[in-house]
């Protein structure tokens, strides 16, 4: 069935690549994140696919699992940084607010 | 049991092309990240069922498909989540359907 996997893999990729247009058109930086989250996710499918298709199934999902635990990292920390207008903690004098109209609900000061 | 695993990983390629679809249609970011946390995560599972009843597998490689499958079950939608708050921290409006100028308006607040 190794028709299949590579019929499988063309079209992850073309998924991939419908992904990244919005990576590209995103109009904030959340859009693109999210793009970025998904076309990971695609990403780690494509490898656990390629260890079917070399048969070599245990030394790809070690590489696929690698990948998933720095694509879980990355959006969360990106995320994160963007929320507070791309400056970093080093930068600002130290109050941690959010950015000004942030309909905030009052959750846990940060 | 290679056609159950092939009839599995359409229907999990199925799921994530609705959700890149979803992606790229939406008018929101929140909608858009809703698809791809729900979607995605639901064609990923249905996928890695397929992958487990391959003749390829492995006795090692069992293990480390359950693992990818469980952190990627616990992380993409914690993941997407974060994300989503920190849109919302930051002031990302959802997409109404009344007024779609004022909102234009308010969305160059936050273009980026």
């Amino acid at each position: 069935m190794n028709a299949f996997l590579i019929g499988c893999l063309l079209v992850l990729a073309g998924l991939i690549a419908l992904g990244l247009y919005r990576v590209w058109a995103g109009p904030t930086v959340f859009d693109r994140l999210v793009a970025v989250a998904l076309v990971s996710v695609n990403g780690v499918i494509v490898l656990v696919l390629l260890g079917l298709v070399f048969e070599r199934p245990d030394l790809f999902f070690d590489i696929a699992l690698g990948f998933a635990l720095l694509a879980f990292l990355l959006p969360i920390t990106l995320g994160r940084f963007f929320e507070r207008d791309g400056t970093s903690a080093s930068e600002r004098e130290g109050d941690g607010q959010p950015a000004s109209p942030a309909p905030d609900a009052g959750q846990e000061p940060t | 049991m290679t056609i159950v695993a092939n009839v599995l990983m359409i229907a999990g390629l199925f799921f994530i092309a609705v959700s890149t679809y979803a992606l790229l249609v939406m008018p929101d970011v929140y909608t858009r990240a809703h698809a791809v946390a729900k979607s995605e995560t639901l064609g990923l599972l249905l996928l890695f069922l397929g992958v487990f009843l391959r003749p390829e597998m492995e006795l090692t490689a069992y293990g480390r498909l359950a693992l990818l499958l469980i952190i990627s079950l616990i992380a993409n939608p914690t993941a997407v989540h974060a994300l989503l708050r920190a849109a919302y921290r930051s002031g990302a409006l959802p997409w109404t359907t009344v007024d779609q100028a004022q909102a234009d308006r308010e969305l160059e607040r936050y273009r980026s």
